[in-house]
């Protein structure tokens, strides 16, 4: 079978003042009809500025094949052939990264995934089972036909999303279906089930997809609701990385004569919990840690009311961040300068396995 | 008997004759004896993990750029003051804070539980001794003007009633005089609802004066409990248990390095135990070394560890870090409860096989 060549949409060769004008641009000019394939736009935060995010772009092998003002052109040649995609770095309390193509999801676009994830001081968006349940929510208040066309919703066995049916099984379900809108609700009532992906059909208006990774797709009408919503993502995601941001890792000099002594100080950042942590959980939170690369490592634990605190190691960027849980709360302490990425991927961890109403505390 | 004199006592029977005896014996009563061994060893560890953790809760009280430090003048000066006197005989405190300007020195002595105060108390009273001795020196190695010095017991919230009678009842019964020794306070620590480091102002039938601190305002902010919330980032302490050690090292060089971490060099190794960022004491420039040396022959005395040639080799199965650190952890538990145990079963074996023998007689 001959596999059709993709090409990335065209746009016009005009300078965008800023990522918001090229958005502006594809409200008004953009046809999911006319392109081959659909439109994906991935979002991502970074600590770096543009010209450093660039640079990295140009060692993980995209080079910039042309300019429109703030929105580039790149391209990458993988096994797969030749990945083509817009990108747009916007500075906000910290930088904003988007990525528009109509390359294959599963296929192409796992570059973009793989870019973030190895770029330093760099995550993509994850949108938290809260956000996406306001989404809907304000999404069913203004059109009261919509469609949830499918979806796909998951629990773990140590979350504290209550469930009527069997809680301690984790389980993960996908569903196709036009009554997709009410099976989610039944089955996250029977299930504790929080959904990590939907299409969603708006009769008349658009048909789009949201993934909790930072990924949205447009397959059929107009992008102007998907880009609202990815204008709300981006909201919470920068407003969670300034949070975030309290929590870090400083050197102070202690006078001591003839030597260059130094302590290290860590400044936490706090997760509340929504669920009582109990032991059994706190104990099962480390094993699942582990199985997310993570390595916990002199770990103490005390049951009564419980407490535990644990050093832990993150395989991915080799930083590390101490972990102090009670009954309420979740304290993250970086363990390094660098470890921003590794809380933030705990902080989603946290989300998905434990208790996906978690909220990181201004 | 002894265990030393068992373990010859031992050795004589073996070579005459008793041989099978003895080692059924030995067999069947080291298999008795391992599970609670097993369980001793895992709650040593956990103990001192728990120290180690009221340790850095105390210190970090005083971190720099913290309330308590700006509006006190105390800030954290070291870990363990003195530990580097270990070898001499010389016993530490856990913390030393201070207030440079005022010239005291507060010395905190950590303890995750209590379950006998009175001998916990003579011996604080032995770290005191060991201390006063030598306080010109430990002004000039720090810098640190000790004109005054406190005395503190820091426990965990649920053991300072129990100590604080004891005290009570020691000064009472005039085995301690709190006006000519210097007075024990403590500092007591709540972590099961956030985090804080409070001060017991008042000890039953005791002038609260003594359990204060010299300083009003510190009193007054420990009195309410001080909520912690920056902290001390570090890998371990020089008296950490030796597993915690091998852990901060092999952390400290997979991020450094990566690759196979069941082999490493001794200076690879002090290297990594020298750093202020991992232990944070004045001295560890000379204690690292010292420390690595003896976390490298206490680990090879136990078969955890072989020197070939330059290199440390961990007798362990793995090389990435997930699987060394755990496999050492689960090796050094089995190994520490076998030797213990080895020794009482033999011990146990020589006494049984002499029983028969001399009721044959």
């Amino acid at each position: 079978m001959r596999i059709e060549p993709i090409e990335l949409f065209e746009v016009p060769d005009i300078a965008f003042e800023s990522p918001a004008h090229f958005r502006q641009y594809l409200a008004t000019e953009f046809k999911p009809a006319e392109i081959l394939h659909n439109l994906t736009v991935i979002g991502g935060i970074t600590e770096l500025d543009q010209e450093a995010l660039e640079a990295f772009l140009e060692r993980s092998g995209f080079t910039f094949v042309r300019r429109y003002g703030a929105l580039a052109r790149i391209a990458k040649r993988s096994r797969e052939g030749l990945f083509e995609s817009y990108v747009s770095y916007d500075r906000e309390s910290v930088g904003v990264i988007l990525f528009y193509s109509n390359f294959r999801k599963t296929e192409e676009l796992r570059l973009v995934y793989e870019f973030l994830e190895s770029a330093p001081k760099t995550y993509r968006l994850f949108l938290r089972p809260l956000w996406i349940d306001g989404i809907l929510r304000n999404l069913l208040s203004n059109n009261d036909h919509l469609r949830i066309l499918d979806f796909t919703a998951s629990r773990s066995f140590n979350s504290a999303t209550p469930a009527r049916l069997r809680p301690r099984v984790g389980r993960t379900l996908r569903y196709w279906g036009p009554d997709g809108r009410e099976v989610l609700g039944e089955l996250s009532n029977a299930y504790g089930v929080v959904p990590k992906k939907l299409r969603v059909e708006i009769p008349g208006a658009s048909t789009f997809s949201i993934d909790n990774t930072g990924s949205f797709t447009l397959f059929s009408g107009e992008i102007k609701i998907l880009l609202e919503i990815i204008k709300s993502a981006i909201e919470s995601a920068v407003s969670e990385a300034a949070t975030l941001k309290k929590a870090h890792f400083q050197l102070y000099p202690v006078a001591i004569p003839g030597e260059d002594f130094q302590v290290a100080i860590s400044s936490p950042a706090d997760i509340a919990l929504e669920i009582k942590l109990d032991y059994t959980q706190a104990l099962s939170l480390l094993e699942q840690l582990e199985e997310e690369d993570f390595v916990p490592y002199n770990t103490t634990a005390e049951e009564g009311s419980v407490f535990l605190r644990s050093d832990i190691l993150d395989l991915r960027t080799s930083e590390v961040f101490r972990l102090r849980a009670d009954e309420k709360r979740l304290r993250i302490l970086p363990g390094s300068p660098e470890s921003v990425k590794s809380l933030l991927r705990f902080y989603e961890f946290v989300l998905e396995q434990l208790d996906a109403r978690a909220e990181l505390l201004a | 008997m002894p265990e030393e004199a068992a373990s010859s006592r031992f050795d004589e029977l073996l070579a005459s004759g008793f041989a099978s005896q003895l080692l059924a014996a030995e067999s069947e009563e080291l298999e008795r004896l391992l599970p609670s061994e097993r369980s001793k060893v895992d709650s040593e560890l956990e103990r001192q993990k728990r120290h180690d953790d009221l340790l850095t809760v105390a210190a970090s009280a005083f971190a720099p750029g913290g309330r308590l430090r700006r509006e006190t003048g105390y800030e954290f000066i070291t870990c363990e003051p003195l530990v580097e006197l270990k070898e001499q005989g010389c016993k530490s405190f856990d913390v030393l804070v201070a207030n440079r300007e005022q010239g005291v020195g507060i010395f905190p002595e950590c303890k995750s539980s209590i379950a006998n105060p009175g001998p916990e108390i003579g011996d604080l009273y032995a770290t005191i001794s060991d201390l006063e001795s030598r306080v010109e020196y430990l002004e000039k190695r720090t810098g640190v003007p000790l004109k005054r010095r406190e005395y503190v017991f820091c426990v965990p919230a649920g053991e300072f009633d129990g100590l604080s009678r004891a005290i009570a009842q020691k000064e009472e019964a005039g085995e301690v005089d709190p006006q000519k020794q210097p007075p024990i306070k403590i500092w007591y620590v709540n972590k099961f609802e956030g985090l804080s480091l409070s001060l017991l102002t008042q000890m039953r039938r005791r002038d609260e004066k003594l359990s204060q601190h010299l300083d009003p305002n510190l009193t007054r902010i420990l009195a309410a409990g001080y909520e912690i919330a920056d902290e001390l980032s570090v890998g371990c302490f020089p008296s950490s248990h030796p597993l915690v050690k091998a852990s901060a090292a092999l952390v400290s060089a997979h991020r450094k390095r990566g690759g196979d971490l069941s082999e490493f060099s001794l200076g690879e190794l002090e290297e990594a135990l020298s750093s202020f960022t991992v232990i944070p004491h004045y001295d560890i420039n000379n204690l690292g070394p010292r420390i690595a040396l003896e976390l490298s022959n206490h680990l090879e005395a136990l078969g955890l560890l072989k020197r070939k040639d330059a290199k440390l080799v961990l007798q362990v199965k793995g090389k990435s870090i997930e699987t060394v650190l755990k496999r050492l952890e689960k090796s050094y538990a089995e190994r520490k409860a076998e030797n213990s145990a080895r020794e009482r079963a033999r011990a146990v074996a020589v006494e049984k096989v002499l029983g028969r023998y001399r009721r044959f007689e």
